[in-house]
């Protein structure tokens, strides 16, 4: 069945067509979930939230601009919404950095480790980061969705960069020593 | 090896192809909500289609009310027919504690009357004076739907009066209240001027009513006025013997003392008893029995002055409903009313017919609900000739096969004619589809499509299915494969049913005939196709996955019922009942019915 005949009986309502987009997304969407929570638990929450909004929704996706696209934005939007509740973003108020380049060497990092740290960043700075390094928003949009200025925006991705590259040059010392030992 | 890289590049390189799949309960869970999101956009279309069929009840029965207006009437004018029947009943029986049934509001003005009868015949006049204009222009209003006791509010003290006497008003009361009203005042003009003449005086017999002196009369008029005309009339033509009455009056209200001290010196009792008034009144009426009213009784009551009695006087309100009936038809017939006689034997035939009335209100009023467990016969087919499982089947043998259903229903009665019921059902229907070749599936062989409209089991996962028409079935069949032929397939469904019907009755017998129309929604709960070879193998092939789990039928039915006794019926109600949504998709032309005999006692309570 194609893609578009799926979507076509997901938006008659068809429980079967339903079932068959979720196992075609599920593991990308889980993906995106955990990268934008801090934990299992609450990715899979944002994931189910995320779908029962899809299938209510999906009347909605006109073939403009991709599926996929239309999936990961409701997702991203899902997994927002929860610290949009939370209200958490006039909480987090520091001063501004500049936006700085932050490298690291290319060392066999685990994907485990990669998701591990993102999820312990201080929420704000893990939204930010997922959504420009990772998700390709600009600041500006940055700034819209996550109703702050665009310099908090890039203040806060330099931060969650520097987090992450301790986080990782903190790894390599530990493995070195293990290694040196 | 290492490379110095930015941070955005690298976790973009390692997470480009990263997925998790979901633990499965998240599936399950979104599942489940997303059911639950179906059934709720269901159950308010539901609860749409009933409300709109509650409200055509509502509309029909309000239809009923207003075009028989004839008993509401009477109903609604119980109180001021009560004071009527009372003094009716006084005047009849001389000794009927009726008499004191002048309205709630009398019994201020008869309190005033003990204490002076000519105070009390100015207090009563300056009533009935305020009172009338009242009447006069909400007449009108009331009548419509409280008329009647607007007026009798009027008339009697305003303050209890008016709530409970909106009950009674009726249309033909508003018509007669109008001209009563008119009359009132012109008596009541009279009244003041000659011997507060009987102001009551109906159509006809104002005059002689004013010829009536006694201030009594005033009493009695207002409360005529705001009852019955005729009775006022009728107190007026018992005014001449008031000073005899006074002394009858006196020995009554030492009857009517005892019986309605502790009633007269509460208002409120009074006007209960107005409200509670039909079955009191047939009783009383009965036991006064004379439907002929003793003017001079009456007189004499009002006379006495004795508040107690009047506002007391229960009896006179259950009396009242009868005087109630008398003053509807004294109305239609003005000239009756001018003649005593004649409103007497008006009054009579009123008190016979008030008393029929009450009985049927009684029972219709009375028992209301009814509950019937029911079980049917079901047939299940469809009006179009296609195969609800593949279209190779369209040419197919098919039949519809029989099956029980049972339930219980609730109806509620609405009016003497239309009820509305509901209640739950549960229903299993089958359909077989012939002239099927079952067959272990050969995978060397093309196999033939799968089945279109069926969700294969895993057992059957490896059974091939098909019309026997595919094969050229001349041809011998090898004595192997005989069993394969003449199978056929069975598919069964369930659903629970919850009817919302109207039934109207159109016959009233001891055998009564109703009709029934109404809507049902299907829940399914039972959806299996079985393929059934000839030896007797049954073996499941899976579900049909083009069945709604929500459908409609719109029903249509005629009913026998026969009257077992006032609480017990039997019923027995061929329906037939047409499924509009069962199938999703690829019906294949299917348009099923079910036809039912639903039969079972039901039960009044």
């Amino acid at each position: 069945m194609s893609l578009e005949q799926l979507i076509k009986n997901c938006k008659k309502g068809n429980a079967k067509a339903q079932g068959q987009l979720y196992n075609l997304y599920a593991s990308k969407l889980f993906s995106l979930c955990l990268k934008y929570s801090r934990n299992y638990a609450e990715a899979e929450d944002s994931l189910q939230d995320a779908f029962i909004t899809i299938f209510k929704k999906i009347a909605q996706y006109n073939k403009k601009g991709s599926f996929e696209g239309w999936l990961k934005r409701i997702v991203i939007n899902t997994a927002l919404q929860k610290y949009r509740k939370e209200a958490i973003f006039g909480i987090v108020n520091e001063n501004e950095i500049q936006e700085v380049t932050v490298t690291v060497d290319d060392e066999d990092l685990s994907v485990d480790f990669l998701l591990k740290i993102i999820q312990e960043l201080p929420d704000r700075y893990r939204l930010v980061f997922n959504l420009y390094a990772l998700d390709g928003y600009s600041h500006k949009e940055i700034a819209e969705i996550l109703h702050i200025s665009q310099g908090t925006s890039k203040s806060n991705l330099a931060r969650a960069r520097v987090i992450l590259r301790d986080k990782i040059e903190e790894l390599k010392s530990k493995q070195n020593l293990q290694h040196s030992l | 090896m290492s490379e110095e890289k930015n941070i955005d590049r690298l976790f973009q390189e390692k997470l480009k192809d990263f997925e998790v799949a979901p633990n499965s309960v998240v599936w399950d869970k979104i599942n489940t909500e997303l059911r639950k999101e179906e059934n709720k956009k269901v159950i308010p279309m539901w609860l749409k289609l009933s409300g709109i069929a509650a409200l055509l009840i509502l509309f029909i029965a309000i239809g009923n009310t207003v075009f028989s207006g004839d008993e509401i009437n009477t109903n609604m004018v119980n109180n001021d027919q009560e004071t009527n029947q009372e003094s009716s009943n006084d005047n009849s029986n001389n000794q009927n504690e009726n008499i004191p049934v002048i309205i709630n509001d009398d019994n201020e003005m008869v309190d005033n009357q003990a204490d002076n009868n000519k105070e009390s015949e100015n207090i009563l006049n300056a009533k009935n004076d305020s009172g009338n204009p009242e009447d006069a222009t909400t007449l009108k209003k009331k009548n419509t739907i409280t008329s009647g006791s607007g007026v009798a509010d009027n008339h009697l003290s305003p303050k209890p009066n008016t709530e409970k006497n909106n009950n009674a008003v009726a249309n033909t009361n508003a018509s007669q209240e109008k001209s009563n009203a008119r009359i009132p005042n012109q008596d009541l003009d009279q009244n003041n001027i000659q011997n507060k003449g009987n102001a009551i005086v109906t159509n006809g017999s104002q005059e002689q009513l004013k010829g009536n002196n006694s201030k009594y009369k005033d009493g009695l008029l207002f409360n005529n006025k705001t009852t019955n005309k005729d009775a006022n009339a009728v107190a007026n033509v018992n005014q001449d013997d008031t000073k005899k009455l006074n002394d009858k009056n006196a020995i009554r209200n030492e009857k009517k003392n005892t019986f309605n001290n502790v009633k007269s010196s509460n208002n409120p009792l009074i006007k209960n008893n107005a409200t509670d008034g039909v079955a009191d009144t047939n009783q009383k009426t009965e036991s006064d029995g004379n439907p002929y009213i003793n003017k001079d009784k009456i007189n004499a009551a009002f006379e006495n002055n004795e508040t107690e009695a009047l506002s007391n006087n229960k009896d006179g309100d259950s009396l009242g409903n009868n005087t109630e009936m008398a003053l509807a038809k004294a109305q239609k017939d003005s000239t009756l009313l001018k003649n005593e006689n004649e409103i007497e034997k008006a009054v009579a035939e009123q008190e016979k017919k008030d008393n029929e009335d009450e009985d049927d209100e009684n029972e219709g009023i009375a028992r209301r609900w009814d509950v019937a467990p029911v079980i049917t016969p079901l047939y299940y087919n469809s009006f179009g000739g296609g195969s609800p499982i593949d279209q190779q089947f369209d040419s197919n043998d098919k039949s519809g096969s029989l099956n029980m259903g049972y339930g219980v229903h609730v109806a509620y009665q609405v009016t003497d004619k239309l009820s509305v019921r509901s209640g739950i059902n549960k229903i299993d229907v089958g359909y077989k589809t012939n002239d099927i070749v079952v067959q272990p599936a050969i995978p060397s062989v093309s196999s033939p499509a799968p089945l279109r409209s069926v969700k294969i089991s895993n057992q059957a996962s490896n059974i091939a299915v098909f019309g026997q028409q595919a094969f050229n079935v001349n041809s011998a069949i090898p004595d192997d494969f005989s069993d394969r032929f003449d199978s056929f397939l069975e598919q069964r469904f369930g659903y629970i049913e919850v009817p919302v019907e109207a039934k109207y009755q159109i016959s009233d017998k001891r055998m009564g005939i109703h009709v029934i129309g109404g809507m049902s929604t299907l829940f399914l709960n039972e959806n299996t196709i079985h393929a059934r070879q000839p030896n007797g193998n049954n073996i499941l092939l899976g579900e049909a996955n083009n069945l709604n789990s929500v459908s409609f039928t719109t029903n249509i039915g005629l009913g026998f019922n026969y009257k077992m006794s006032d609480k017990f019926n039997f019923n027995v109600e061929p329906v037939l009942k047409y499924q509009i949504n069962g199938f999703s998709e690829n019906s294949g032309g299917f348009q099923p019915y079910f036809f039912g005999i639903y039969s079972g006692f039901s039960f009044k309570f």
